[in-house]
């Protein structure tokens, strides 16, 4: 018995020349595959989300500046330095907003469509990491709408996650976040200006 | 006296002196190379945890966003940057990587030109044009993609402007909005240029580029696969996966042999 799992061991070193061969192969096959889906995905361009949600009457697009306080808020939802400015487009009540997140390595470009502070649609534009790719379908996205922010700066649904995709769905879930604590930041800031009106 | 342990006395009893005294030699043997196995392998396991626990929290550690900076490695894998810098205003492009004052602001593929703008920096790539507080902690203010490919960024009466596949956009005031331009401007425009750096003046940034060549992560992962060490680390690895498999057998048998006894 001993003999044969010795046999077996010497046997299996002098054949593992032909298993690194086997498994560079495969690890070559691997990493190609990897880089193939690690190319980016754009599954719809900026101006394309920004004209169907507006059903082409394209408002122009809106600078916000990120003020002390909402820069601090945003960073605690992102986990790190929030840009400065983001670019958004709104009309009658609606409000579109087009974000970048790292998911693992590499940004997930969303859009989001809010109307009266509820997600009323999120779509992912470009997905560029090599794994959970899967959030861009509907089954995933629908579970954003109607989605509000609550007190805690949490979402007010619950939304599954997808085995694998983990970190693409946090990074999901940040963006809506962010789109909605920056879509109140513009109501807040139009009632302010009405009332001053 | 159960039945099952008269069955084994007898059998016991059965065996004869000379192929007890055999399987008693088997038995040293095999305790001897499991020893053996189990010292080879320890160094193994111990290589194998401090370079498989990090990859386990590679998102949390930030692997991927951590960089090799150790010559050596660098020259191990043959990684090299490339010869070429590119610089125009203050910002300085090797290969997609833009740098400001030798720091790492963004990525940009293609890097054509830039321009300074308000206290602010556009940098036009081959597809998108990016707006860069350099100074900030997140240096990226803006994005602005386009399709069809790009041409040189330049301004005219103090506005930016963009050669893309569909004519020449201008941007508004705040930056907001690219539109086409359709008016003939009083001047022509000034249109930003990448200079190629001298030598001198482009090797800081050439190390520093080369310095994010190599994720923590890759290497971690090649030490952990033993590829970091070439065919003969992947047989290493293969070899010591067997003494696992072989330690894992001979102890089974070993606890077997001493649980009938």
């Amino acid at each position: 018995m001993l003999m044969r799992i010795i046999i077996a061991c010497v046997l299996s070193a002098c054949l593992s020349p032909v298993g690194v061969g086997l498994a560079g192969a495969g690890l070559g096959l691997v990493a190609w595959a990897a880089d193939a889906r690690a190319a980016e995905h754009a599954y719809q361009s900026t101006e394309s989300f920004i004209e169907e949600s507006f059903a082409g009457a394209v408002p122009a697009a809106r600078v916000l500046w990120l003020s002390p306080q909402l820069r601090e808020t945003v960073r605690d939802v992102l986990g790190r330095e929030p840009s400065l400015r983001v670019r958004y487009w709104r009309q009658a009540g609606r409000s579109a907003w087009v974000l970048d997140e790292i998911g693992k390595e590499q940004p997930i470009t969303a859009g989001v469509l809010i109307r009266d502070g509820a997600i009323e649609d999120m779509r992912v534009l470009a997905f560029r990491e090599s794994r959970g790719w899967e959030i861009r379908y509907p089954f995933f996205t629908s579970q954003f709408r109607e989605a509000r922010l609550a007190p805690d700066h949490a979402l007010t649904r619950h939304i599954d996650g997808i085995t694998g995709a983990t970190l693409s769905v946090r990074a999901m879930d940040r963006m809506a976040r962010v789109a909605l604590l920056l879509d109140a930041q513009v109501r807040n800031d139009e009632a302010r200006l009405a009332r001053a009106d | 006296m159960r039945p099952g342990w008269r069955g084994r006395t007898e059998r016991t009893l059965a065996v004869p002196e000379h192929q007890s005294r055999a399987a008693g030699r088997r038995r040293r043997r095999l305790y001897r190379w499991h020893r053996r196995a189990g010292v080879s392998a320890a160094a193994f396991l111990l290589f194998l945890a401090a370079t498989g626990v990090p990859l386990q929290y590679s998102a949390e550690l930030q692997l991927e966003r951590r960089y090799v900076t150790v010559g050596a490695i660098l020259d191990h894998y043959g990684l090299q940057a490339p010869n070429l810098a590119l610089g125009s205003a203050g910002l300085v492009a090797v290969d997609d990587q833009i740098f400001y004052q030798h720091r790492p602001v963004a990525q940009l593929a293609g890097f054509s030109g830039a321009l300074r703008y308000q206290g602010l920096v556009l940098a036009a790539g081959s597809e998108q044009v990016l707006l860069l507080d350099p100074d900030a902690a997140a240096p990226v203010l803006d994005q602005f993609r386009f399709t069809g490919g790009l041409g040189r960024l330049g301004s005219i009466e103090g506005l930016p402007v963009l050669e893309t596949g569909t004519g020449v956009l201008m941007a508004d005031a705040e930056l907001a909005n690219w539109r086409p331009l359709t008016r003939a401007p009083a001047t022509e425009p000034e249109w930003a240029v990448a200079e190629a750096l001298s030598a001198a003046a482009a090797a800081p940034y050439l190390t520093a580029y080369r310095e994010r060549m190599l994720p923590l992560q890759r290497c971690l992962q090649d030490l952990h696969s033993g590829r970091f060490f070439g065919p003969l680390g992947v047989l290493f690895v293969n070899l010591a996966s067997a003494a696992l498999v072989f330690l894992a057998a001979s102890g089974l048998i070993l606890w077997w042999r001493q649980h009938n006894r």
